[in-house]
């Protein structure tokens, strides 16, 4: 048989793939949105999550009232029509406040996590790839940080720093690297061994290329799934410093400040913390729900 | 002859698998003091059991491992030395196919980049002359150009394993080291994706390593097909005269244990004891002395040497070794 | 011959994103008793499938029966209550799987293991099922057989686990052996190992097998009568000899020849365009079509039945290419 026949074959073989493709396959988003709507629970708290950042970008217009101004002649007054969620001490709406809140202690806790994943995630890429010294290196100063009860080490790094609400961005991230390095280097580790890697690099392609174009993109459903885990634990932390007085400043409407301040006034006046901690609790918790609904939709070996 | 394209000589390589308290570390031979040598054009084969060092082989020649001891040379050059930066150019002549075809290629990469990958490493082509590289490069392997938008996961295992030739092809190598590249096909596939492999060979003079553990496909591809058993060579020979008179008594054993697709066949089939030996702990002498039915006194204590029989035939065994054989 | 197991009209469907897709769409076929029937098929043929229908084992899988029966000694299988079935399996019908370490318990000894069916079923004493289980391993040629009692299985090698699962679906003296792809996870000097063991332990016990597999060089060694499977369906059925001298659908001419055999040199293999069909985009007709070189207008639209070649009853096949030339000769006569 001559050479072009036998090419012209192969070619007619192989080109009925047509049919080949398993009809099933998707797009990779619309199967990560079916498997991701059927945890209903999941479903609910990404609303949820959805309409909190609606509120923190449009709060300023949503506000019932201006949420610093005060009115002496309603202090302390309990949930009525007028102020729903009630007035704190100097007669400041409290809903008003909640809304404003939304922004500082979303923008607060968010920019820390996405600081600690930029950062985590590249020294656990580094940690994993190299292995070696460097790896030894790193784990052993993220083993360092891990010993410190979070919270503990927070306060630190705030007293160091000095009270504010950027210091308690750095001061949640730092905290926030360790968990970050860690998950992302075993996957790296698991990664490093697939098979495309070794393909990759048997084709000559340099240790950076084989890092962004097949390691990083196997992490990254960690990384999205870790991010709004530990959004709630980050709030959680900034609610807990302000609280402690080293955040944001007793003025400044901020969940965990307005929990400090309500302190005083429990037994006269529970509503002034209630609803902050109300706010709190609900959003820690639906971050982390979403979070559980993401690893399942995300983790190719959950079917249906 | 002219220069081999290939040449290994005393290749050795062992693994750490578990470290000891007190220095009493225990490593895996995977490859115990091999040399072959393959010419320009020809295909030659490995070929052995799970574990016997083929993959591993494969690997070193590749210098996608570096050998404890030996030496790789290709192309007339010593690279058994050479770091990543001085590897490089020589990657672009030495390209793999893997066994695994949905493992080896990128899940999230489209098939046009997975094809050009190694355009983009080696050559300094815009994206748009890779596209149009990958897109003939396709059509090559007897796919579609409009396969070039999809993903891998959307073919089926040999559609995949073509794409995974069309992307060892694309910079034109002179050595395609093909580790099992079928073992995980359906048979009808598996003959197209070897039919593909041998009109390439002759339409590109490509030169082919060719790892696999099944005797009628390395016997139907191959030129020269060298036996591995536990980490060493045991026996090379041109394919005709290894099929036709095994030397060694594991080729014998070997070739006699391939269920035969003819069952008006009657055979004497020469059925191995045992199990294969662990890499850790090999048997002391001959490694296949545990295993051989022809086994000697002195198989279980002196390594035989791996020494040319007849023109062409290496073979390492004492019943063909002349000064032990006249001893006994 | 008395038929050991008689598989009528058998369909097992799958639940997928898009609704069901049928992976065994009609199966007919039986075995004979002290019989090895081959059950021959690529990848995605419904030849795993059909193994698990049989032996019941489709809970926790995506699958289900549809239809049919399964005749083992005249009583239909598909019909007994779960307790019945339970007394059935491991005594008189026996499984083994390609990876042993799958249905090998890794947290038990080995001995543990196969003296509980045997004390199940045989209703032995533990002394007695102990012995017996240690003969049990004897027999399919473990050395240390009481050493490895005390193993568990991942302290084996992949030969031996695979003649502890022998062991264990022997050791209730079974009449029917399923085997599916017994020996495609070993090497070949311990694929010809298991494969002799198998056959000698057919010949001492006179039972029947059921072997599926890929392989046509095991088809061929171990095989008496073979059934060649095609997405989902019966596409030939013969006696071993016939079949590979004399294959008659194009699907098993194109198998058997695409497979490079020893000591045959040939420049090129033949090899089968094209690709399996995905279940659930089944092509109308003969589901071999859009592959078949012989196609005809005809096996676009209607799918041919599995028949008796004329004068033949031990051959079937399931191809418009036979069954035309019957009719045309009997329009001729």
């Amino acid at each position: 048989m001559s050479q072009q026949s036998t090419t012209a074959e192969h070619r007619s073989s192989g080109g009925s793939g047509q049919e080949a493709a398993p009809a099933k396959r998707k797009s990779a988003m619309a199967e990560f949105i079916r498997k991701f709507s059927k945890q209903k629970l999941s479903l609910v708290a990404g609303i949820f999550i959805i309409l909190l950042l609606l509120v923190a970008i449009f709060g300023p217009y949503l506000t019932p009232y201006d949420p610093d101004a005060p009115d002496y002649d309603s202090m302390l007054s309990g949930p009525s029509l007028k102020h729903w969620a009630g007035t704190d001490e100097y007669g400041r709406d409290i809903l008003s406040r909640l809304i404003e809140g939304t922004r500082l202690s979303l923008a607060v806790s968010l920019s820390a996590v996405f600081i600690a994943a930029f950062f985590g995630t590249i020294l656990g890429l580094l940690s994993g790839f190299y292995g070696k010294w460097l790896d030894r290196l790193i784990m052993r100063s993220s083993d360092v940080l891990f010993s410190f009860p979070d919270i503990l080490l927070a306060i630190g790094i705030v007293a160091i720093l000095g009270p504010g609400l950027t210091n308690v961005v750095i001061a949640v991230a730092v905290f926030g690297i360790p968990s970050f390095a860690r998950m992302i280097r075993s996957v790296t580790l698991s990664a490093k061994e697939t098979l495309f890697v070794e393909a990759a690099r048997s084709m000559g392609a340099k240790d950076r290329r084989i890092i962004w174009r097949h390691i990083f993109p196997e992490t990254l459903p960690s990384v999205i799934v870790n991010v709004t885990m530990k959004i709630g634990g980050a709030i959680l932390a900034a609610s807990s410093l302000s609280f402690l007085g080293m955040g944001a400043k007793p003025t400044e409407p901020d969940w965990g400040a307005m929990l400090s301040m309500g302190r005083d006034y429990l037994s006269i006046a529970p509503h002034v913390v209630y609803f902050p901690g109300l706010i709190i609790f609900l959003t820690v918790l639906a971050f982390n729900l979403v979070g559980d609904g993401l690893q399942d939709a995300l983790d190719p070996k959950m079917k249906n | 002859m002219s220069t081999p394209l290939i040449e290994v000589k005393g290749l050795q390589k062992s693994f750490l698998v578990n470290k000891g308290w007190f220095g009493n570390n225990k490593y895996l031979q995977a490859v115990n003091n091999i040399s072959f040598s393959i010419g320009k054009g020809e295909t030659f084969s490995l070929v052995g059991e799970s574990g016997c060092g083929k993959s591993t082989t494969g690997r070193l020649v590749t210098r996608l491992l570096t050998p404890n001891q030996g030496e790789v040379w290709f192309n007339g050059q010593n690279i058994t030395q050479l770091n990543d930066n001085q590897m490089r150019p020589i990657r672009k002549e030495m390209q793999m196919v893997f066994q695994d075809p949905y493992a080896s290629l990128n899940p999230r990469m489209k098939v046009k980049d997975l094809v050009a990958e190694p355009l983009l490493i080696h050559t300094k082509l815009s994206q748009g002359e890779r596209d149009k590289l990958a897109s003939e490069l396709l059509e090559v392997v007897g796919l579609n150009s409009f396969h070039a938008e999809r993903y891998a996961h959307e073919f089926s295992g040999g559609q995949r394993q073509r794409i995974g030739i069309a992307r060892a092809l694309s910079v034109r190598p002179s050595l395609i080291v093909a580790d099992e590249p079928v073992s995980a096909l359906d048979v009808s596939i598996q003959s197209q994706v070897l039919n593909l492999l041998q009109d390439l060979q002759e339409q590109y003079g490509l030169t082919y390593l060719f790892i696999s553990h099944d005797l009628s496909v390395v016997e139907h591809i191959s030129d020269r097909i060298g036996v591995m058993y536990l980490g060493s060579l045991v026996e090379t020979a041109p394919k005709d005269e290894l099929y036709e008179r095994p030397l060694h008594p594991y080729t014998q054993a070997l070739l006699s244990s391939v269920p035969v697709p003819d069952p008006s066949m009657a055979r004497e089939r020469i059925i191995l004891k045992g199990d294969l030996p662990s890499p850790v702990d090999p048997p002391s002498g001959c490694r296949f002395h545990t295993r051989c039915p022809a086994c000697m006194e002195v198989c279980k204590t002196k390594v035989p040497v791996f020494q040319e029989v007849e023109p062409g035939r290496q073979v390492a065994c004492h019943l063909y070794d002349e000064e032990v054989m006249s001893k006994n | 011959m008395d038929k050991l197991l008689e598989v009528e009209g058998l369909k097992t469907e799958f639940k997928r994103d898009g609704g069901n897709v049928m992976a065994v769409a009609g199966l007919d076929f039986h075995i004979n008793s002290g019989e090895v029937l081959g059950l021959v098929g690529e990848s995605g043929c419904g030849k795993s499938v059909t193994s698990l229908s049989i032996m019941r084992l489709l809970k926790g899988t995506p699958g289900r029966n549809a239809g049919g029966s399964v005749k083992f000694k005249g009583k239909d299988l598909l019909r007994l209550s779960d307790k019945e079935m339970r007394s059935v399996r491991g005594k008189d019908l026996a499984m083994i799987f390609q990876e042993p370490m799958t249905s090998l318990n890794p947290v038990l000894r080995i001995g543990k293991q196969l003296e509980e069916p045997i004390r199940l079923h045989l209703g032995y004493n533990k002394s007695k099922a102990r012995e017996h289980a240690i003969h049990m391993l004897q027999l399919v040629g473990i050395p240390r057989a009481e050493g490895v009692m005390n193993d568990y299985p991942h302290q084996l090698s992949g030969g031996m686990r695979q003649r502890v699962m022998i062991a264990m679906a022997m050791s209730c003296h079974p009449q029917l052996l399923i085997a599916d792809e017994p020996t495609t996870a070993l090497d070949v000097t311990i694929q010809a190992q298991i494969l002799d063991l198998m056959k000698r332990l057919k010949e001492e016990r006179s039972m029947g097998m059921l072997l599926i597999t890929h392989d046509l060089g095991v088809v061929a060694e171990m095989c008496d009568r073979v059934v060649v499977m095609y997405a989902g369906r019966v596409v030939e059925e013969a006696p071993v000899k016939e079949l590979f001298e004399n294959p008659q659908h194009p699907y098993t001419q194109g198998l058997i020849r695409s497979v490079p055999k020893l000591r045959q040199k040939v420049r090129r293999l033949e090899s089968i365009p094209g690709n399996v069909p995905d279940l659930s985009r089944m092509p109308a007709g003969c589901k071999f079509a859009p592959r078949c070189p012989h196609v005809m207008p005809q096996c676009l639209t209607a799918e041919p039945e599995l028949l008796a070649a004329s004068g033949d009853s031990t051959r079937k096949s399931r191809c418009w290419l036979t069954q035309e030339t019957e009719l045309k000769g009997g329009t001729g006569a």
